[in-house]
């Protein structure tokens, strides 16, 4: 193992990389049109027509890019997406004369696309004419699994990032530029030489190699400068300097239509929503959960090489993070495990749950929060407001944080026994704690006992803990995306996996 | 550590990697470092054995410069003086530690003796106050097996580098030189996962493993006297573990530093960051933060002449209000 480690200081100290670009006059054409779409519309591509439009568009663009096979063959699905966008790219010259042009040109472009048996990606490949172990490397568990499936690069070794960083190559061949991938690629090389073949209209970056402020020699850099194009081969088409940045390509979540779709097949008119935040997770399926007043979920930490599994703060959620959530059934795995410990009891116990929360919450639909929190102040509480009134009297949370909160409800509800109705809800917090702890122990002994490549491989994996039985399993699964702003959803579609139409979002 | 030779699968020995030897000197630099806690951050693109190599250097280095310090000593001697005759101890003989009760001291000034009587042969033995280190109080809450005597092991490695006498106190003694928090699983492989030599001669057998010097509590071959303490980086110190003064805390990943470096603060810190893992970057902010806030000095600090191997990023710093 010390071999393996020194071998990786060796590839890091003499490593070196370099740029090939590729040229083809369709996809170039195809791209530039594309591109002078998206910077015609400016702020209006975000607009539900335009970014139903662009979406099959930049997706296409997106798969030219970074899947290695003929441009007709179906995997790239040139035929496809022109089936679907050519009526709107018609209208385009009612709908915006200025851009009838470049919406023609798409339309053109991929028409002549969709029948070249061209393959500028797999010539490039084979004109690299490699030796030794090699992998290729895409940028994302899409495009690898796309790559995978080619009859083409049958028996090549095709890598996301994530797969990369854990094993050793000779050569690496990178469909992309440097900017499609993480910086860890070649922050931390696994390989002694690596490629990124590319279209020659796109523009790199120069990455940021150095982690440290201050560091006091500076790290080798074995990337060869940006070549400059060899020939355009459509010279009348604009500069790409101007409108071709790497970040561009890199497919987007559409909100728009992501929240659209959500929210079709939701509850309408729901009493009392609750604001939640939507999650996009790999597995494709979406997740709301609540994120006011410290709201925490279950997540596993599998950086580092260590699973760990702990409680987040929602709020502190982000793209990358694993989330833990049940693949059926109810959502909160932890009330049902409660409820089994408790056995006979738990129904009463539940009851009494529910009467409470029922009685404040009836009152608060009554009078308003403001004036259950005056109420509730007057009777002795310290922390009764409008947000805590809210929360307490929603079906979550199982009694308040304080005995003397508690009582002032049951005073204010006409609860005859406050403090046997405190006993009892304690009883019922501690199940919950305990469950807690014990899913958190059997996820953990059941995640450290599997594949983690499988989980970071596809960004998923549904993990079957015996002692959690009953529906569902229990799915670990990355974050792809966090909705930038919350939605009001029945409390019932909480911590509930939905999945999310194929096409609302890019990938 | 310098001698130290890993040996491969063909059974080669290979001299100790330029990364390797460098994390060790830097691991140096902060067993000699004076004034303020200083902080050492690496960034290499495996984070595979730079803690267990430092700690390793760190617990030798600390060895080497305090086999006793005298406050220590003092402090042993005191605690002796406040036991009743009768009570029981242990003493060393040769790599053996056997039962014996104390009976009292005699004489006076340097040539005050110590006295002590094997509980198996009844055979008094006397100690200058000097040798003190050589009677230890039992450990009362051994029980029955404290009152065996019991022979030592010895690591061939440790005898080799700090010879037989010093070796039997290295391992009859504890003292917390090094904290790692890190992953315990990965660090348990490392610190028993390769062979190191002492010599690049074939014929020269003389070997032992990273946990011979490291002498990580709880880990095989010192549940009882240790060195080093192990902290999980997912969850972080116990109240007890949060409360000790480690003379070095050594950071095994990112998210370790990021979540618990506020804890020992007057420890000096080296903190290794894997570059191929997500957590390197928001340690690397943080640590960016804390430099930028540093104490006034010379910009290489702690690793002034020292050649940074180009696999890897170095800073050190003076951390402010430590």
């Amino acid at each position: 193992m010390l071999a393996r480690v020194s071998a990786l200081h060796d590839l890091a100290s003499d490593w070196s990389a370099e740029r090939r670009l590729v040229e083809h006059a369709g996809v170039e054409t195809y791209s530039a049109a594309v591109s002078a779409l998206l910077k015609g519309l400016g702020e209006q591509a975000d607009e539900d027509y335009w970014a139903e439009l662009l979406r099959p568009l930049r997706r296409l663009r997106w798969l030219l890019a970074t899947t290695p096979v003929p441009i007709g063959d179906a995997t790239c699905e040139v035929a496809e997406t022109l089936q679907a966008v050519v009526r709107d790219l018609r209208l385009v010259r009612d709908q915006a004369p200025g851009l009838a042009r470049p919406a023609a040109q798409a339309a053109e472009a991929m028409a002549g696309l969709g029948d070249s048996q061209d393959d500028p990606l797999g010539d490039a490949l084979r004109g690299l004419q490699l030796t030794g172990t090699v992998a290729l490397l895409l940028p994302d568990n899409h495009a690898a699994a796309r790559a995978r499936a080619t009859a083409a690069l049958e028996g090549a070794e095709v890598v996301t990032p994530r797969e990369l960083l854990r094993g050793q190559y000779g050569t690496v061949v990178a469909f992309g530029p440097t900017a499609w991938f993480p910086e860890p690629v070649l922050r931390a090389p696994r390989a002694r030489r690596l490629v990124f073949l590319y279209y020659g209209w796109i523009r790199d970056r120069e990455p940021q190699l150095e982690l440290l402020t201050g560091n006091q020699a500076p790290v080798h850099n074995g990337l060869v400068p940006e070549p400059p194009r060899s020939a355009r081969l459509v010279p009348e088409l604009p500069d790409p300097e101007e409108h071709c940045s790497p970040e561009e390509w890199i497919p987007q979540i559409d909100w728009a239509a992501v929240l659209r779709a959500a929210s079709s097949r939701g509850e309408q008119g729901v009493m009392d929503p609750v604001h939640a935040r939507l999650f996009v997770l790999a597995c494709g399926d979406g997740l709301y959960l609540e994120e006011r007043d410290g709201t925490k979920a279950y997540v596993a930490d599998i950086d580092e090489g260590e699973v760990a599994v702990r409680q987040e703060a929602v709020s502190a959620l982000t793209q990358g993070s694993f989330v833990v959530t049940r693949t059926a059934g109810e959502g909160d795995y932890i009330r049902e495990l409660a409820d089994r410990e408790l056995g006979k009891r738990a129904r009463h116990l539940r009851e009494l749950q529910a009467g409470w929360k029922r009685k404040l919450r009836d009152l608060v639909e009554a009078r308003g929060a403001r004036a259950i929190a005056y109420r509730l102040q007057a009777a002795g509480s310290q922390r009764a407001d409008e947000s805590n009134v809210r929360r307490w009297a929603s079906a979550e949370g199982i009694r308040t944080a304080h005995e003397s909160d508690f009582d002032a409800i049951c005073s204010v509800i006409g609860e005859p026994d406050p403090g046997r109705l405190w006993q009892a809800m304690g009883e019922l917090d501690k199940a919950h704690k305990r469950a807690g702890q014990l899913v958190r122990r059997l996820l953990l002994e059941e995640i450290a006992q599997a594949d983690h490549a499988e989980l970071l491989k596809l960004g998923w994996a549904d993990f079957d803990v015996e002692e959690i039985d009953g529906e569902g399993a229990l799915r670990v699964s990355r974050i792809a995306g966090k909705a930038p702003e919350l939605t009001a959803v029945a409390r019932t579609q909480l911590r509930t996996l939905f999945p999310l139409e194929a096409g609302t979002w890019q990938e | 550590m310098r001698n130290a030779m890993p040996n491969t699968s063909q059974r080669l020995r290979i001299a100790l990697p330029a990364w390797g030897r460098f994390v060790a000197r830097a691991a140096r630099a902060l067993v000699i470092a004076e004034g303020h806690p200083t902080t050492i951050g690496l960034t290499v693109p495996d984070r595979g054995y730079a803690a267990a190599l430092a700690a390793a250097q760190i617990v030798l280095l600390r060895d080497r410069a305090l086999p006793m310090a005298p406050s220590d000593l003092d402090r042993h001697v005191a605690a002796l003086r406040a036991l009743e005759p009768g009570a029981p101890v242990e003493i060393q003989r040769r790599e053996r530690v056997v039962p014996a009760t104390f009976e009292g001291f005699s004489g006076d000034g340097e040539d005050e003796l110590m006295h002590v009587r094997g509980r198996a042969d009844a055979a008094l033995s006397r100690f200058p106050v000097r040798s003190a280190r050589m009677v230890r109080i039992a450990d009362q809450s051994a029980g029955a097996a404290a009152a065996t005597a019991r022979k030592v092991h010895r690591p061939e490695l440790v005898r080799a580098l700090r010879g037989d006498a010093l070796a039997l106190s290295f391992v009859t003694t504890t003292r917390l030189d090094c904290l790692i928090v890190g992953t315990a699983s990965r660090l348990q492989e490392e610190l028993f996962g390769e062979r190191l030599f002492v010599s690049a001669n074939p014929r020269d057998e003389v070997s032992g493993c990273l946990q011979d010097l490291v002498r990580a509590e709880g880990c095989a071959g010192a549940s009882r006297y240790w060195r080093t303490q192990l902290v999980s980086s997912a969850s972080g110190p116990g109240d007890e573990t949060g409360a000790l003064s480690p003379h070095t805390v050594i950071f095994d990943g990112g998210r370790g530093y990021v979540r618990w470096r506020h804890c020992w603060p007057s420890a000096h810190q080296l903190v290794v960051l894997d570059r191929s893992a997500p957590s390197a970057q928001e340690a690397a902010y943080e640590m960016s933060a804390e430099f930028a806030g540093r104490r006034e000095g010379p910009e290489s600090g702690a690793l002034a002449r020292l050649t940074i191997p180009a696999s890897l990023e170095a800073i050190a710093f003076e951390r402010a209000g430590a």
